[in-house]
């Protein structure tokens, strides 16, 4: 075939290729001295912008200073990584991680109110049976969730505080009414020991010292009454070998949180299945996201698949 | 095939010392020393130069697309990462400037002489030179025209290996392929080319205009 079309081919295609390349003639010397002049004339020129603006980087000047279509040719010449300039490129990963990220959680609590089967049950329920409310004390709203447990977190570091105060009342009063107790024993003792001797004139005396010895002890009395009250109202959990109250915890506890709050158990305990809990709500409705996202996400796709087909087309022509 | 070292991949075959010595070329030039610059393109000029004549044909024009090559070499250098040869990368940019070239040429000449056309006036063909010179300057020029229309791997490949004297495996190596695909490369090369040049004749030749003219009657 190519035999027959050298034949018909008056060009001669092989030859006249071969002509091409011997007619190549030498290279002038004014194309060097030509480049070369130009050459040193920009750099120059750059060096001059450069003290002007104090950033002669070489290399960022010549980005700098490359036209759009040198920037295109540069891309086109060292591959498609260098389509971007380089500090564009390290971004774009962590960029396009926000993005997703972004996407994901906003939409997520942007539409969890309209599309999780979760809050769609929750409100459909009727609140006013007493069933339903304790169903839905337990598995009430996330906002819900949140400020009760603030509240409990406030009272419990509260109660924390009464309860560490309380504790040393008690002990305080518990060693005065120690003293007072022994000091009362004494002052009977000295009392009996006086006997009948002095029975006349104690009479007088020992009823004072009755006097003192019932204020104190009834002081006393107070004292170590209002300890284990506040012991009760702290937990009553310190060790003591008073009688301890005959209230218990759970009931206390109970009391505590119908007066105002108190600590139902240690925050931390509290926190870990409270937070797996959100979570694994959160997740729940993230996935009710992004089924409900799934169509239009899928036509983004098709509709990015199309252009880069056609950009890519337009590449090869 | 891709070369990990940049000094490996500046020029093929040095010695080590002599790759040392072209990536201090290549740092200082981008570093903006145009004496770098220089010296580092001292090997790599002829073929800058022989690209621009095969894609224009005409001293001046080729004198002009290389000095403009050799700006925009240097403009981005610092773009050059050594992924490729480095006198291939030099060839890209000569291939694509000399395009550029061309295509800002053709439309100047259409916008400065065609209203003149239009009017009668017909440019005589200022080049010296014999009858038969001048008819195998034309046909140069010709396929020269034909071949900026082939695809660019083709014409890479063509350039290189016809025109440029360089064999299958150096012309693979600098296009970062395999010598197989080189040759297959230029045989379809040279039939698009025959075809352009086919095409271009038949609608050049009187019979081709005749014919036309005769469709485009009512």
């Amino acid at each position: 075939m190519n035999g027959q079309m050298k034949e018909t081919d008056p060009f001669d295609l092989d030859q006249e290729l071969k002509n091409m390349a011997r007619d190549v003639p030498e290279m002038p010397e004014e194309f060097r001295a030509g480049w070369r002049q130009a050459l040193r004339a920009e750099a120059a020129a750059f060096r001059e912008d450069g003290a002007e603006q104090s950033a002669p980087a070489p290399s960022a000047m010549q980005t700098e200073n490359a036209s759009a279509d040198d920037r295109q040719e540069n891309a086109a010449a060292a591959g498609p990584e260098a389509k971007k300039s380089p500090p564009l490129r390290k971004f774009i990963p962590l960029v396009s991680a926000a993005a997703v990220l972004l996407f994901l959680i906003g939409g997520t609590l942007a539409t969890r109110g309209m599309l999780s089967p979760r809050l769609k049950a929750n409100s459909a329920v009727d609140s006013s049976s007493p069933d339903m409310q304790t169903e839905m004390a337990a598995e009430a709203p996330e906002e819900k969730m949140l400020t009760e447990e603030k509240a409990m977190r406030r009272a419990a570091t509260e109660s924390e505080a009464v309860e560490s105060e309380a504790m040393e009342a008690a002990i305080l009063e518990d060693m005065a009414m120690e003293e007072a107790v022994e000091y009362g024993y004494m002052a009977a003792e000295s009392y009996m020991a006086a006997g009948s001797d002095m029975a006349a004139e104690s009479d007088t005396a020992a009823e004072s010292n009755m006097a003192v010895e019932g204020n104190m002890t009834a002081e006393g009395n107070t004292a170590a009454e209002s300890g284990t009250n506040s012991r009760v109202a702290g937990g009553g959990s310190i060790p003591s070998e008073k009688p301890a109250p005959t209230v218990p915890p759970a009931r206390a506890a109970s009391d505590t949180q119908d007066s105002g709050g108190a600590a139902t158990g240690s925050p931390a305990s509290a926190e870990s299945p409270d937070f797996a809990a959100r979570l694994g709500y959160f997740l729940e409705d993230m996935g009710a996201f992004l089924l409900a996202a799934l169509p239009y996400l899928a036509g983004a796709g098709v509709l990015a698949l199309i252009a880069v087909l056609i950009g890519k087309r337009r590449k090869s022509k | 095939m891709r070369k990990t070292g940049l000094s490996r991949v500046l020029r093929h075959g040095k010695t080590e010392g002599r790759g040392t010595l072209d990536e201090l070329l290549l740092q200082r030039a981008r570093g903006g020393d145009p004496a770098a610059f220089e010296q580092l393109m001292a090997e790599t000029e002829p073929l800058v130069w022989r690209v621009c004549w095969h894609y224009t044909g005409q001293r001046e024009d080729a004198s002009d697309c290389g000095q403009e090559t050799m700006l925009r070499i240097w403009r981005s250098l610092s773009s050059y990462r050594g992924d490729c040869a480095f006198e291939s990368w030099v060839y890209r940019l000569a291939a694509n400037c000399c395009l550029d070239f061309l295509r800002k040429r053709k439309r100047e000449k259409a916008q400065s002489i065609e209203p003149m056309r239009e009017e009668g006036f017909d440019p005589p063909d200022k080049s010296p030179g014999t009858e038969e010179t001048v008819l195998a300057r034309e046909k140069q020029t010709r396929i020269r025209e034909a071949i900026t229309h082939l695809p660019e791997d083709q014409r890479d490949a063509l350039i290189l290996t016809q025109l440029e004297g360089k064999s299958y495996e150096e012309t693979a190596r600098m296009l970062s392929t395999g010598a197989g695909t080189v040759k297959s490369r230029v045989n379809r090369a040279r039939a698009r080319l025959r075809e352009l040049l086919q095409d271009d004749r038949e609608l050049s030749s009187p019979d081709a205009v005749k014919s036309s003219e005769r469709r485009g009657r009512p």
